[in-house]
């Protein structure tokens, strides 16, 4: 029983560390933008391509990473706070209905810096390592 | 050549003298598609084949662009072909084509005009009804979205406004909209029977829609409301006369989406006014209705379990249909259809899905033509459908 226990310990203690060494993410969008900070609310409503355009009139360029990819999941979850699955829905139903148009899918965090950083109007999420000067870190409260 | 041709130019026209505002050709342009393809089986009732076994006659696919010009223009279409055996008429379609122009904006809201050919926001599924990635099974429930009816709901010639807005606790979005629809040249048959001929047209539609989801998209509710006159005029010799329905149909909407479940509940309700069509004297009202229940399961990643029930009334003050069969000599299964379906999709590789399902189906009021029952062919009152599908999106 002691033994069993002492397992049960081990694995809670597993899992803690793994959801506790989930990799830090930043928002992050092209230099020119103007925006400094987001509500989960805003964030929701870009990502979701239902707001378009920034405050001063420039087009959003939305960049994700493929659904099975863990930073995926974790910005979903703790960010925008809705399942993967809601997102993917909606992005599905404003392709093939002509409302509007889905985010562009790359595979690695990097690419998606290095995207963000020579799109105006782009906007996405990294891995925080990742971050560096070529990209503007937006805060999200 | 139609108004509904007319305004699908009118937008091409228009796409064309604005792109001297100087577009980022082509990064700006996006293609997504999908194709489909399934084999259905009846054992009774002849849906999808007027005999029954097997059919491979299930076939979508579709291929759409969308050109952003600039932060406030966009362009789309959509075109398709569709096989859905007896279900509706085969052959390509055009799908959407339309400008899109954002006509307001705040940081919280906006509000984008549509011109050309635009689908309807009328219930949760019907603007990506033939696309498999974006529905929930390979048939819908037919009490909201009926085969017989596809055409005349799904896209219209006119001009929609669609708005988008961050609202307390939640988003709201809506769509008002106004026009014709260009229904598919053959589709009276569907409708009116083998027999009838002539030209099956819409004068003019106007729908409404709002869709509330709360911030944590647990919850999504919603009602639409749409108001058409349809117009026949018959051919020498067609069995169906000349003549009218006026439609009020309305569609509630309600859908709790949770981590592994999501369970959804749509109404139906459906007024017409008939003028004509069986002599040239007949007048009629008939009000019918509809609802189904849905549960989907997401089990793992890439499978997800599905059940249903769907009803459908043709008749809402005559659900069992005595009062049809004693007018008529026509059994009284013809006015209704309840469906218990169970359902799986797996998703065997990246944007690949396969799909399989079982109906039990009591009743024979989806069944093609509405105005004149087929009493030879359809002529079980419980009846089994079972479907596999394949399916592949980008």
């Amino acid at each position: 029983m002691k033994r069993i226990t002492c397992y049960l310990i081990l694995i809670c203690s597993f899992l803690c560390c793994q959801s506790a060494a989930a990799e830090a993410l930043a928002v992050v969008a092209h230099p020119s933008v103007k925006t400094e900070q987001l509500s989960v609310k805003e964030l929701k409503s870009i990502f979701s391509m239902r707001l378009t355009t920034w405050s001063e009139g420039a087009l959003i360029s939305v960049y994700v990473l493929p659904k099975q990819h863990k930073l995926h999941e974790s910005f979903c979850r703790n960010y925008l706070e809705i399942f993967s699955y809601q997102l993917e829905r909606s992005w599905k139903r404003l392709v093939y209905s002509g409302f509007g148009q889905a985010p562009t899918q790359l595979a690695t965090s990097l690419e998606i810096k290095e995207r963000v950083a020579n799109t105006p109007g782009a906007i996405g999420y990294i891995r925080e390592e990742d971050v560096d000067d070529s990209v503007k870190t937006i805060r999200i409260d | 050549m139609t108004a509904s041709k007319l305004s699908a130019l009118t937008s091409l026209l228009v796409l064309f003298a604005s792109s001297a505002v100087g577009a980022e050709w082509p990064s700006s342009v996006r293609t997504h598609g999908f194709f489909s393809q399934g084999m259905v089986y009846t054992d009774e009732n002849g849906f999808v084949e007027d005999d029954n076994g097997w059919s491979e006659r299930q076939t979508e696919i579709g291929l759409n662009a969308s050109w952003q010009i600039n932060s406030d223009w966009r362009m789309a279409g959509q075109v398709v072909y569709l096989n859905g055996g007896n279900r509706y008429p085969e052959g390509f379609r055009l799908d959407y084509l339309l400008l899109d122009r954002l006509a307001y904006r705040t940081d919280t809201d906006e509000v984008h005009i549509q011109l050309g050919r635009y689908k309807n926001q009328h219930g949760l599924y019907r603007d990506s009804r033939d696309v498999p990635a974006a529905q929930p099974s390979i048939f819908l429930p037919q009490s909201v979205y009926w085969d017989m009816y596809r055409d005349q709901t799904l896209n219209t010639d006119g001009v929609a406004l669609m708005g988008f807005h961050q609202v307390d606790a939640g988003s709201l979005e809506w769509q008002f909209s106004g026009g014709a629809t260009d229904i598919h040249d053959d589709m009276e048959e569907w409708v009116l029977g083998k027999n009838s001929s002539g030209d099956y047209e819409e004068d003019w539609v106007v729908q409404g829609s709002g869709y509330y989801t709360t911030d944590n998209g647990a919850w999504t509710m919603g009602l639409s409301v749409l108001r058409s006159n349809l117009d026949f005029h018959a051919d020498e010799g067609s069995q169906a006369v000349s003549g009218q329905a006026y439609v009020w149909e309305s569609i509630a909407s309600i859908r709790y989406s949770a981590e592994r479940w999501e369970t959804t509940f749509e109404y139906i309700d459906d007024q017409f006014k008939l003028y004509g069509l069986y002599f040239p004297e007949f007048r009629d009202r008939s009000h019918s209705d509809g609802y189904y229940l849905q549960v989907r399961y997401f089990a793992t990643p890439s499978l997800t379990l599905l059940a249903r029930y769907d009803a459908k009334y043709l008749n809402k003050h005559d659900r069992d249909g005595k009062d049809f069969e004693k007018q008529t000599g026509a059994p009284s299964y013809f006015m209704f259809s309840k469906d218990w379906t169970l359902g799986l999709t797996y998703e065997v590789a990246e944007n690949w899905l396969v799909r399989g399902e079982y109906h039990y189906v009591h009743g024979a009021a989806w069944l093609p033509p509405h105005l004149y029952p087929d009493v030879e062919v359809h002529d079980q009152e419980y009846w089994h459908l079972f479907a596999v599908q394949l399916s592949y999106s980008f």
